[in-house]
Parts: C-alpha cells; structure tokens; sequence
C-alpha cells in the first residue's frame, strides 16, 4: 500500500537549509535518513508530517571515520557500513557485533545507527552498545551546535532529548585505547529478524571493570550501575557472576507485549547477563568467539 | 535424494526444470497486481471494527467526498443472491444485516486509487448495534453462549463407530488419555489475494485471480450477479502461493470484485494487503482434540476414543470437508479394531476457518502421535517399533473399515526413516535417563540437567487422495490437448499451478505419452471458458486427476498419430513405438512434426480431451465405507536440541519419508517435500496467532513469524514408491502430506530431549522455559 497522505518531500543540500525548514514546519516537518522506521510509520497512518526532510543528500552528515581512541560515526552511517567496515571490527568490536543483529540485510543497507536512536524504541539495538561506549550524540539547532551524553538522551519510549527544530550530525564513541572485550546479547523469538525482546551489552575493560546495560526491558534502554558496581575490578568469578544475576530485577522493568511475557523476560535477562559477561571477559583475555558470533 | 525411482527412460521420472521457473526467477511472470488495464478503479472492503453487531445503517456521505470516489456498492445494490457460502448457504457477500466477525465486509468502495479506495472506506460510517459475542468454541457449545446464527453453535457433527469401543478398552493394558488444542495458522503464501473483475461484451463478465479453485470462484460470481455460468469467464493468473487458503476464498474477493465492476461498468481491481489478507482470509482450524487409547502390554492398540471440537469461526465455509477428513483419519494409519470418533463443527464470531495443506489432520495427528509415544513409553516399545506393529498395511482395515488392497508404502516408510536418520543409535542415547525397567523417566530430573538436551522424535501420517466421500460433489478433472501441425503442443486443464509444479509434471506426462520433447509442451494457467468444470485444486488431487486427463487425451492423440505412422512406416498401429520425437515402427522411423503436418493435410483432428472421474467413495451414518479411492503415507523424524536454560528448540535435523506412489519428478518432489517439512516446524516451534476478542494482534510478519533460512534444519528426503494402478504412473498425491508429520514429530522429539509433553502448540522457547522452570522450582 502506498502513503495514503499528502505530504511534501524536500532533499536539502545543506544543514542550514535543512535547519531552515525544521523551524518553518515545526512538528510538521520529520527529517529522514534511512526512512526504515519513518516510511512504514506513515505508510501505516501513525505518522502523518506535511513535509520530510531528506538528509542523505548534505555532504557533512556522511561517512564515519574510527581510529584508536575513537569512533564518529555521520549521521547517514549505515548498520552495513559498520559491519563492513574493518576499522570498527577492529576498534570498536562491539558495534559490530551489534549492526549484524539489527533486521534483515536489505533494512541494515539503509537503516542508519542516528536513526535508530532518534526512533528512540525501548528494544533499540543501538542504545545499549552507545550507552556502554558512554557515547555522544552531537545535534545542530538553531541554538548552535550541542553534545548530548547519551545516558541523557533517551527520555522515555520513543522520546530523546532532541529539541525540535535539531538535527543529530554525529554520534561518537570514544574507544578505549588498550585491550578491552565486548558483548552483546539478544533474545529474539527465532533465528530470523526480529525485534529484540531483550538485550544486553557488556563492555569489559581493561582495568577489570565492566560496563553494562539492558535493552527493551525499561522504558529506555539503561545502564545497570548497581550491577557494575558490585563487580568493580574484581575476577568475574562464578560466585560474583551469581550475585550479579540477583540484582538484574533491580535495574530492570520488563513489561509483557505481543512478542513475550514479562515472566520470560524476568527469566532470561539473568541468563543474557552470564552469557554476556563470560563472552566479554573471555575476549578481554584475548579468547572467546569471534565478535558477531551469537550469545543465545 | 535417496529413492528407489524406476528411472524410466522418459521425461516422467526425471529431474527436469520447472517450465516455470525463468518467468518467475526474473520476474517476467504476471501476477495478478501486475494486469493493468484501461479504465480500471480499484476497490477496497468497508470493516466493521466489531466482531459481532446488527448493521442499521451504512452512510457513504463523507465517502463521497474523497478525491477519486466512484461509487460505494451495498447488499443492496448485488443484482443476484448475496451468498457465497460454498457448502452451507450461510455467508452473505457484504454483511447487509449483521456482521458476524471483525473480518466481514460490509460495503465495497470503488475509485480511482487503491488509496483513495481506502480513504473512502475508512469514511464510510456505519450504524452499528453491537451484540456480545463468542471468542472460543468450547464456549461457544455452552446453552448461554451467543449464537452466532440461528440455530445451535454446533452446528456440524461427523462420526467414526466401530467395533465395541468400551470391550476394547477393557481388554487394554495401559490406557492413555489426554486433551490436545492447536491454535490458528496463518497459509503465508507470498501473493495476497486479488481479483480483477472486467465487465465485457454480450453481458459476460471475466475475473483474473490468484485462485486454486476457478470453477468455484465461476459459481460464486455467477451467484451474486444473478446472471448464467456460461456469460461467467475466470481466468486464473501466475499464482503466488495457496497452501489451501486459495481454495474458497476467492469467490468472495473474486465476487466482490465482479459486484463493484458491474455495478460500475468499468474493470475493477481488488488486492488486499498483507494485513488485509491477515484479518479476512481463512485459516488453519483452532482444535481441541480429547483423544485416549488404548493397548495390550504387548503393544497391540485395542481402541480409540476421541472428540474433536474444531473453531469454524463465523461461517461454515469448507468446515464440513475439513472436519470430514479430520474424523475419517483421526486414528492416524493404524489399525484399531474399536474406534469412537466425534468431531462437532462450533460456530464462534472469529476469522473463518478452512483449508489448510493437511486439510484438518495436523490437528489430530498432534493428538494421536503424542499419544502413541506415551503409550510406547509407557510400555517399555521402541516408537517406531510401536507404529509398525499397528500400522496400515496392504490387506488391512482402517478405522472406516476399507480394506486397503494396494499402494500402502507405510511400513517402508517408517523403515526407511528410521535406518536413514540413525533412529536406534539416536534413541539408545538418551537410554541415560532411562530406568532398570527401561522406562523413560521425565526429563532427567533426579540429576542436575546438561545446558543442551537432544531428542529424536518420530510421526506417521496418512492422507486419503482427492476429496473422499463428503467431499463437495463432483471428483472429476478435464483436459484439452491440441498438436499443431508443427509437432508442438498446447494443453489447456481444469487443475491450477499454484507453486507446487503442475505445469512441469503435465509436460513430462504428455512427452512421455506422445514422445516429444517437454520443451515442445506448453500448459496454459486454468481459463474456465477452455476446459469444463473439473472441481477444485486441492486434496493431493490434481496430479492424480489432472494428469490422468492429460494422460487420456494425449492417448487419443498417440491413436491417431500411430495410425498415420503405421500407414507410413508399416507395421501394425497399436505397435508403433513413440520417443525422442520420432514414431517407430516396421524398423523405420518418422519425425512427429512430420506426422502432425501430414495430420494437417489429410484433414485429421489432433485436438482432444481428456476426462477422469475418481471411484466412488463411500461414508455411511456410522462413518464406515470405502472412504478415499487411495493413501498416500508418510513418517518424518525430528532430531532437536533444546537450551535448556533459554527454552530454545533447534531442529537438527529432519528425515522425510513419503510414499509417493511413483515419482514423477525428484526435483519438484523434493521442494515439495522440504517446503512442507518447513510448515511443519513453523507449526511447531514458532507460529503463534495472537487473538483478542475476534481481533487478531499479530497481523504481519514481524508479530506473527514463520520459520526462515536460519531455522531451516538439514532435511533429508526419501521417496517411497508404492505404484497406485489408477495413478498417473503409478504416482499418488503428495501435495499436503508434507506438511504433516513434521509437527508431532518435533513435539515428540522435545519430550524425548526433556522428558516433558506438551499438549499445545507452538511450543515457543517462552513456554519451554517456563515449564522447565516450574520444574525447577518443583
């Protein structure tokens, strides 16, 4: 079925023409990159802006560079770009573990990473890695140029700190520079495509703390701080890992929806959260699987 | 794949290409969204929002103000009856009066877009006086509950008695009894369904359409426009898929198509969407199945009693077929000398309920393969064991009380099966878990459980061909062959290609009778103006029926030609051999194109037709009679692997046995086999319609999944072959049997790996998890 509403379309060249019309159009206007979220969401009827604004043809909002120390990703970057990009597998291993599990190959060439945290969907893939990476999101508005740290940024299911007339140009990560491991974990109802009904990331580092968050389990995707506490610096230990596990459902709030029950929620995020920490640790150490490989 | 074909010297037999194939991989075939044709509006379906409501008004005065409206088309405004019931009169085209289900149309839109056609229904209001309705079948046989028509809920009763149910189980030494409930399938063919209606000269009327069924669609629009069969034209296009849910519900997407185009003059085109086609289409019957059974210590079944309720939804449609089938073979492919079967039709306010590859037995088949492992466990007997020492051979009865004289390839096929998957070995493995007395305990919960627990599990199946005896009348398939003078020939049938490779089997069929080559073949899509009414696409049916129509004509066609060809070569007519495009006789031979052009010289027809009818069946009150001409059988193993601490089943593996009567194409065969396989495991594991109220929630492939590559197992196939004298070749039906033992066979499998049975499905990771949990903590 086509768009049944009418609706004007432009393709800016530059951000100041773009940032132009955000602020004729107001709550009108919805800026587009990949339009994976966006096309179905009108196409459907749930969103029905007088005008899209077309990003992928302003030249500064393209391309993402990654060396040691780190990671800026354009607004335009693809989940394809990511997983095929070396620089990442090597520096950022973790991204690329994640851009391999999002949809299917076809949603992952045009699907970009700024895209998916503007949607701002509590099972995200995205948010869980940029919140272990402690990430930036960098926006222009008429205000000037700002960086938000992402653990400001989600403000609730499918809402973020993006002021109106804004538009996301980058979002960094700052890599650590010695050796760290990585993990993500996601509970999907198949081998297929789907839509995470959990997730969780793990970030191991080398002082031997972790970083940890959770996915499609709170109203946001959030960091798990009274679990990272507990872990600190110390040996992941089978006995830390289990006290680890009893304060999942402190950090959490899973909800039931039409793909899982919170009762299996509840139930697997202890599970994710072993397998998660065992993987990271492991790669820390210089083992484990390969990166892209799955946890469940 | 492994089998034990004739490799006869012909194309039949042969992996040849599908004829098909190249349109369909480019994407040069026309579909029937792809026709588009001068003038044409576009129609869209008018929703009532509310399964279940008296209709006091219907106003289209805002309609009428969407840019592009043409017309809004009412009950009112449908020349001929408003019914498209197919077996019970008891479903109006448009809801006029009441609407009965979330899915029911109540008016039809027409314009000049697809989107401004939908725009306009959306804007259409209706005066709607809701009524309180019935969501669950069990339910819906209470005295209170609402009844969705006139008369009872239960509308719809068909039994199987014999023998003395209650000495058999007196004589049984373990009894096994449990209740069993499937949920809806959704058929997920690829192509929604879509009509495009064109009003024609003389006052005849043509409808396109992805359809399995062109003669029952032919009905239904001569039906609603009041006007002759003969003025009635449909055409049936490249068809994306059916699984069943092609069989009957076109005519009411065809229907309404014809309605909104003659109301307008202009051709009118109807597509659903996928959502659409969710909420509106028919599907798999929801079951509860009470099944329990009985045997001897030795294994030996002595009686069967069992009560299927299947949800018909709000109309009957093909329930009284389905539930037919469901009750003749509830017993599953055994003999047992006392069996008691009662299936009840129930009306409900849900989506309608009817056919769906396996047509009803999938249902039972989770029942009474379930049961059989209990039974088998219970006893100390290998499974497969079990199944062979009850199971249907050449000379015994089934539960109808046929005798069954030829073409029963089942013990083969549970033989075959069980060495090619490496049964024994795979059994004795969990032998760990197992007992002194060599009963399997539950899941090895005296020990700490491993993360990955395997298990191998076995189903059996077996499916009467065609329609049977309560099938709709009329079990009969024509053909019309033409040889053009060039030796080329064209063939025109009754049956439809919806995917499953009919046109290609056709082909190698009339090659291998006339001797020429399949690409000298071309098999037309159904035109129902070309070939008369030669029943629907379904049941296993078509290559039986089909091809023994072409078989027939192309016969005809060899008579004459051999005549023309013994005249020439010498030799007697009757000894005339025919192959690789030359007929051979009197140790001299002639091209087939050149006899086709002496043909065209002389003044010889070389066009024929070709008609086979099927035996009769038979099906008394007592459910007793010769109730199928011919089986088909079939045993399929499941090796799985379930996490243990995720509930995650994997399917390792899956070995497929089907006797086939004969195979006419290794390669079609073996798509066959592994798409069905595949059907089998999204029923299993991963298909979970979720409902409320009459609403279904999981309208689209993201909420509501099907298995893709990543969850396909190996699936190893093995064709059985067990020639049925009347088949063509010997071949029987193998387009539902696929489909069939895969399900139970994986359910069986995961109780051998955990020791727990599951009663319902999908068996999700969710409801293994949390079973073993409770396990857990017990």
């Amino acid at each position: 079925m086509p768009i049944a509403h009418e609706l004007e379309y432009a393709r800016p060249e530059t951000i100041e023409e773009a940032l132009g019309l955000l602020e004729k159009h107001g709550s009108g206007a919805r800026p587009l990159a990949g339009g994976t979220d966006v096309v179905p969401a009108m196409r459907d009827g749930n969103l029905t802006p007088e005008i899209v604004i077309d990003l992928k043809a302003i030249p500064g909002l393209a391309g993402f560079t990654c060396d040691a120390g780190l990671v800026r990703l354009g607004a335009l970057t693809t989940f394809t770009d990511i997983i095929e990009s070396a620089a990442v597998l090597e520096h950022a291993p973790l991204l690329h573990e994640m851009a391999v599990t999002v949809a299917s190959l076809g949603v992952r060439n045009r699907a970009t990473v700024a895209g998916n945290i503007c949607s701002a969907v509590p099972s995200c893939d995205s948010g869980t890695i940029l919140l272990v990476y402690d990430a930036s999101v960098h926006v222009v508005g008429p205000g000037g140029e700002r960086a938000i740290p992402i653990a400001d940024w989600f403000t609730g299911p499918k809402r973020t700190a993006l002021g109106e007339a804004e538009i996301v140009t980058s979002v960094t990560l700052p890599v650590p520079s010695d050796w760290h491991g990585g993990a993500y974990v996601k509970l999907g109802r198949y081998g297929g495509e789907d839509l995470a009904q959990a997730s969780v990331a793990v970030l191991a580092l080398s002082d031997g703390s972790c970083r940890v968050a959770f996915g499609a389990v709170a109203a946001t995707p959030v960091r798990a701080p009274k679990i990272e506490a507990l872990l600190g610096s110390a040996d992941l230990t089978d006995a830390l890992i289990e006290d680890a596990k009893k304060l999942v459902s402190e950090e959490t709030s899973p909800i039931a929806d039409i793909r899982a029950s919170r009762e299996y929620r509840e139930h697997m995020l202890p599970v994710m959260l072993e397998r998660g920490l065992r993987a990271a640790a492991r790669r820390r150490a210089g083992g484990g699987p390969a990166y892209g490989t799955r946890h469940i | 794949m492994g089998q034990n074909a004739l490799h006869p010297s012909g194309a039949v037999g042969a992996p040849v290409r599908r004829v098909d194939a190249d349109d369909k991989v480019t994407g040069r075939a026309r579909y029937l969204d792809d026709i588009v044709l001068p003038g044409m509006a576009h129609a869209a379906l008018v929703f009532p929002g509310v399964p279940h409501a008296n209709v006091r008004g219907v106003d289209d005065t805002r309609a009428r103000s969407v840019e592009g409206f043409v017309a809004t088309v009412t009950a009112a405004d449908i020349p001929g009856e408003n019914q498209v019931g197919c077996v019970d009169r008891d479903q109006p085209l448009l809801a006029g009066e009441r609407v009965r289900y979330s899915g029911d149309a109540v008016a039809i839109t027409v314009a000049e877009s697809p989107t401004a056609a939908r725009e306009a229904a959306r804007a259409v209001a209706l005066d709607l006086e809701e009524l309180e309705g019935v969501f669950d079948a069990e339910k819906a046989l209470m005295p209170d509950a609402p009844r969705v028509h006139e008369g009872d809920n239960a509308y719809l009763q068909y039994r199987v008695h014999r023998g003395d149910v209650d000495r058999g189980f007196d004589e049984a030494d373990v009894i096994v009894e449990r209740t069993f409930r499937t949920n809806y399938q959704e058929h997920s063919y690829l192509e929604p369904l879509g009509a495009l209606a064109v009003p024609e000269d003389g006052g005849t009327i043509t409808v396109y359409g992805t359809m399995q069924c062109p003669y029952y669609v032919q009905k239904a629009v001569a039906g609603v426009l009041g006007i002759p069969l003969a003025r009635v034209r449909i055409v049936q296009t490249v068809t994306g898929g059916g699984f069943g849910g092609k069989e009957d519900v076109p005519n009411e997407i065809c229907a309404c198509a014809a309605v909104a185009a003659w109301r307008t003059g202009r051709p009118v085109k109807l597509v659903h969407t996928r959502e659409e086609d969710f909420y509106r289409s028919s599907k798999r019957h929801p079951m509860v199945v009470r099944y329990k059974l009985g045997a001897t210590r030795d294994g030996r079944f002595t009686a069967a009693d069992i009560t299927i309720i299947a949800d018909a939804g709000a109309y009957s449609t093909l329930t009284p077929v389905v539930l037919f089938r469901s009750v003749a073979h509830a017993t599953g492919p055994y003999e047992i000398p006392n069996v008691r079967t009662d299936g009840y039709g129930v009306y409900t306010n849900r989506q309608t309920t009817g056919a769906f590859r396996g047509f009803g037995q999938p249902q039972t088949i989770f029942a009474d393969e379930s049961v059989i492992d209990e039974i088998a466990d219970t006893l100390g007997i290998d499974p497969i064991e079990i199944r062979l020492a009850n199971c249907l051979a050449v000379g015994k009865r089934t539960a109808t009380g046929q005798l069954l004289e030829e073409s029963v390839g089942l013990p083969e096929t549970l033989e075959v099966a069980r060495d090619e998957s490496g049964w024994l070995a795979k059994r004795a493995g969990e032998s760990a878990r197992a007992g002194s007395d060599g009963r399997a305990e539950p899941g090895g919960a005296s020990r700490p459980r491993e993360r990955f627990l395997r298990g191998i599990g076995v189903g059996a199946i077996y499916y009467g061909v065609s329609l049977g005896a309560k099938g709709l009348a009329l079990d009969a398939s024509g053909a019309h062959l033409n040889l053009y003078r060039d030796g080329s020939l064209r063939i025109a049938v009754g049956g439809t290609e919806m995917g499953q490779g009919l046109l290609t089997v056709l082909s190698q069929m009339a090659s291998d009778v006339l001797g020429i080559p399949v690409a000298s073949v071309h098999v037309d899509h159904v035109d129902t103006s070309v070939v008369p009414d030669s029943g629907p696409s379904v049941a296993s049916r078509t290559t039986l029926m089909t091809g023994n129509a072409v078989i027939g004509a192309a016969t005809k066609i060899r008579r004459t030609l051999a005549g023309v060809a013994s005249g020439e070569l010498g030799g007697a007519p009757d000894e005339v051999r025919f192959e690789k495009g030359r007929a051979l006789s009197n140790g001299k031979s002639i091209g087939i194109e050149e006899l086709a052009e002496l043909c065209w010289v002389r003044n010889i027809n070389t066009a024929e037709e070709g008609w086979y009818a099927a035996p009769e069946s038979t099906f008394d009150d007592n459910g007793q009679g010769d109730a199928y001409a011919v089986y088909s059988f079939a045993t399929q193993i499941a090796e799985v692997e379930v996490d243990s601490r995720t509930g995650e089943v994997h399917v390792l593996r899956m070995t497929a046995a089907h006797d086939v009567g004969r195979v006419l194409n290794p390669v079609t065969l073996e798509g066959q086999l592994q798409g069905g396989v595949l059907q089998g495991v999204g029923m299993a594991l991963y298909e979970s319609m979720k409902t409320d109220g009459g609403v279904i929630l999981t309208p689209d492939f993201s909420t509501y999944i099907l298995p893709t590559s990543l969850d396909t197992p190996e699936i190893s196939c093995h064709a059985i072959e067990a020639p049925y004298s009347k088949g063509p070749f010997g071949a029987k039906g193998i387009g539902e049997t696929p489909a069939m033992p895969g399900a139970v066979a994986i359910a069986n499998a995961v109780a051998h790996a955990t020791g727990m049975r599951f009663t319902e499905l999908p068996i999700t990771a969710e409801a293994v998890r949390l079973r073993l949990a409770q396990e857990e903590t017990a």
